[in-house]
């Protein structure tokens, strides 16, 4: 799907005489949508998605006054591309749907690098570094959507709304003034990480010294405009509307359940709220250096975020106390949703309005989490975006209480599991699922617990691999079957192709031609049954099982001997024809452990 | 709407005033500067939606003290019709925040002497 793409990416990079562009800024400008497009067939973008902030950063970038145009190669092949691209999409599952977001986002960031490093105006490069800087988070260190991030989304692009007018008072003011209140958030949360051990105390005090310094110079930008006159024209009301509202997100109050290091992680991510382009907007010459140091503090961060720790809980180390100061290793991606705290006792009978209205609040948060504030879904229509972040933790909360309610199930379902933990692991994933897909218009919304009850069973029945993981529903494509018959667990093994297919093809068909008093003993032992039921069942004694057994085995081995043509006459173990090997290895793996030889009674080989 | 007039004039002396404070305390780390900035905000939005056709002024204003400044916004948003609520969302958390502002600023003040 994305070949053509990769063709033009690469002869971007490699056309030694590629046709030009006079204006990459512009042509940049042009190939974004390209790329938004694409991400719109994939789902909703939210606010907070990467693509939406590289957007808002290009159109800030675009809006710098007077920056010099760069010459460079054209994207308009690339841009092509793309849009082709977005014209036969086609999302097949959950799945499927995150790789393309991923591979598109790595696109992105590779196409938002090129371009960054080939402008050549300081303050438009600014802005592409912060898109690229958003897109670099969300790939190589990914974290949950959180109310500042979102307050931060906007604030970049009010910063970019306001870019044509940069030079007029009211901006210098009105972002001034917003930046002040993001530093003094900011440096509330750094103290109270160094405090607790949750940053290094180098790192932490040189963003202190850092954040404190450009306070400064925002005061003294602050101190020389004369706001008496500001506020009166209409370009002074709009650039007031728009950083009001994205000041007014920031200064809230804070969602209590937003943990600091989250909110700090966001500040970090956000590099300190645009520091650079702010210093930019104000144009304080004591800023910008500043804003620089902050700048590079943050990407420090972004390269290595687990430096940034959960606080110690208490009763842990005091401050002061020696510390390992080794950088906790880099989070994993954050799964889709995390059960929290239940509101309720796990257990509790949940009546038909209370699971109703659950499935409510589950919706809604699922669509603040990915709307788009300037086109909300319909069900978030009159609701003000500012709602959408509590709207996100009251759904989280509705789907974790939606999963205690019928929590003892598990328990019930796993009682006489072998590898109970790993089946109950794995029934809560079902059960978050179940708990985001349970339809109370169309199944009834008393009828929850039965369809939690179904899921669970069926996930019970599937079981899991030895990995704890759900075994797929479909028959792996490297296992051999016949009809409706499947090996015992069969992990898959490395690799797959046409070898592979030629491989399990050929055993399949050695299988296919074995008379039936052969062939079925052979079936019955792939699936673990051991010799002397297979005995029983044929009416035969337990030798004449295994002989059976042995020679089916046998026959097989004969009839995959000759596959590889060129190699008839290699001995069976040192066969270098790749099918063979391929089919002898499959061969190996299928039948061995579950029939093993008996000491003496091996083939001849 | 609710009919009562919007003092736009009001609302843009507000906006000056805890502009100027959160200047004045800009270099202040603490949870007063911190109440300051989320007044200023709710002001600053509010004289966006409600812009004063005419240009606003208030005496003396760089000579005032950060102290002076939400003394005079407080006296502004007490003026204000109370039924003006519907209109502006965020009135009722001005005023707390405001009084809280002041109480702790006077206590500050107490205090150094």
């Amino acid at each position: 799907m994305w070949q053509a793409v990769r063709r033009e990416l690469a002869r971007l990079e490699w056309d030694a005489a590629p046709p030009l562009t006079q204006d990459l800024l512009s042509e940049w400008s042009q190939t974004v949508p390209s790329l938004l497009g694409i991400r719109r067939v994939l789902g909703p973008v939210s606010v907070h998605d990467p693509l939406a902030m590289l957007a808002t950063a290009t159109t800030g970038a675009a809006r710098t006054t007077d920056a010099k145009p760069t010459v460079a190669p054209s994207l308009h092949d690339v841009r092509a591309a793309l849009a082709g691209l977005a014209r036969v999409m086609e999302v097949a599952s959950d799945d499927d749907r995150r790789r393309q977001v991923a591979t598109l986002n790595h696109v992105a960031y590779g196409l938002a690098h090129w371009v960054q490093v080939r402008t050549t105006d300081d303050r438009a490069k600014a802005w592409l570094l912060a898109g690229e800087t958003a897109l670099d988070s969300a790939i190589h260190a990914p974290a949950d959507r959180s109310a500042i991030g979102v307050g931060l989304a906007a604030w970049q692009d009010a910063l970019a709304a306001v870019q044509p007018v940069q030079n007029a008072s009211i901006v210098r003011r009105s972002v001034a003034l917003g930046h002040v209140a993001i530093l003094r958030n900011a440096h509330a949360l750094v103290r109270e990480a160094r405090q607790s051990g949750a940053l290094p105390r180098p790192y932490s005090d040189a963003l202190l010294g850092n954040i404190r310094e450009l306070a400064r110079a925002h005061q003294t930008t602050l101190s020389q405009i004369d706001g008496r006159r500001l506020g009166s024209t209409h370009v002074d009301q709009a650039v007031m509307l728009k950083l009001g509202s994205a000041v007014r997100q920031l200064t809230s109050r804070p969602d209590i359940t937003e943990p600091s290091h989250i909110r700090l992680d966001a500040l970090l991510r956000s590099r300190i709220g645009e520091a650079v382009l702010v210093a930019n907007l104000t144009n304080q010459t004591s800023a910008k250096p500043v804003a620089g140091r902050i700048s590079r503090l943050a990407l420090e961060y972004l390269a290595n975020p687990g430096m940034l720790r959960p606080a110690d809980p208490p009763g842990s180390l005091p401050p002061g106390a020696p510390v390992d100061r080794t950088p906790a290793p880099v989070r994993e991606p954050p799964a889709p949703a995390v059960l929290g705290e239940p509101s309720i006792r796990p257990g509790t009978v949940l009546t038909g309005d209370i699971i109703e209205a659950l499935c409510r609040a589950r919706d809604l948060g699922v669509a603040a989490a990915t709307g788009d504030a300037t086109n909300p879904p319909d069900i978030l229509r009159g609701v003000h975006p500012s709602r959408w972040p509590q709207l996100v933790v009251e759904g989280r909360q509705a789907v974790t209480d939606l999963v205690a309610s019928v929590i003892p199930m598990v328990y019930a379902q796993t009682r006489q599991a072998l590898n109970a933990a790993d089946v109950r692991g794995q029934m809560f994933v079902e059960l978050m699922g179940a708990a985001y897909r349970f339809d109370p218009q169309r199944i009834g919304p008393e009828r929850w617990p039965t369809y939690a009850w179904m899921t669970l069973e069926h996930t019970r029945r599937r079981g899991v691999d030895h990995s704890g993981v759900l075994r797929s529903r479909s028959p792996r494509s490297n296992t051999v079957t016949l009809g409706d018959t499947e090996p015992v667990s069969r992990e898959p093994g490395p690799g797959a192709g046409i070898e592979e297919r030629q491989s399990i093809e050929a055993i399949k068909q050695a299988l296919g031609r074995l008379p039936h008093s052969l062939q079925v003993p052979l079936l019955d032992s792939m699936q673990g049954r051991p010799a002397h039921v297979i005995a029983e069942d044929f009416g035969v004694s337990e030798s004449t099982a295994r002989r059976r057994i042995q020679e089916a085995r046998n026959s097989v081995r004969d009839e995959l001997a000759p596959h590889g043509d060129e190699v008839a006459e290699v001995p069976y173990e040192t066969v270098t024809d790749p099918v063979l090997q391929r089919s002898q290895r499959l061969f190996e793996e299928t039948f061995a452990p579950s029939l093993g030889p008996e000491p003496g009674r091996g083939p001849d080989r | 709407m609710t009919g009562v007039l919007i003092p736009k004039e009001s609302i843009g002396r507000a906006d000056l005033l805890l502009g100027q404070a959160t200047m004045l305390t800009a270099d202040r780390w603490d949870e007063v500067a911190g109440m300051i900035q989320e007044a200023m905000g709710i002001v600053l939005l509010m004289a966006a939606a409600h812009p004063s056709s005419r240009p606003v002024d208030v005496p003396g204003l760089a000579s005032l003290s950060a102290m002076d400044c939400v003394d005079q916004a407080l006296r502004e948003v007490q003026s204000w019709d109370l039924a003006l609520a519907a209109d502006l969302r965020d009135l009722a958390r001005l005023r707390v925040l405001l009084t809280d502002v002041r109480t702790d600023l006077n206590v500050t003040s107490a205090r150094r002497g």
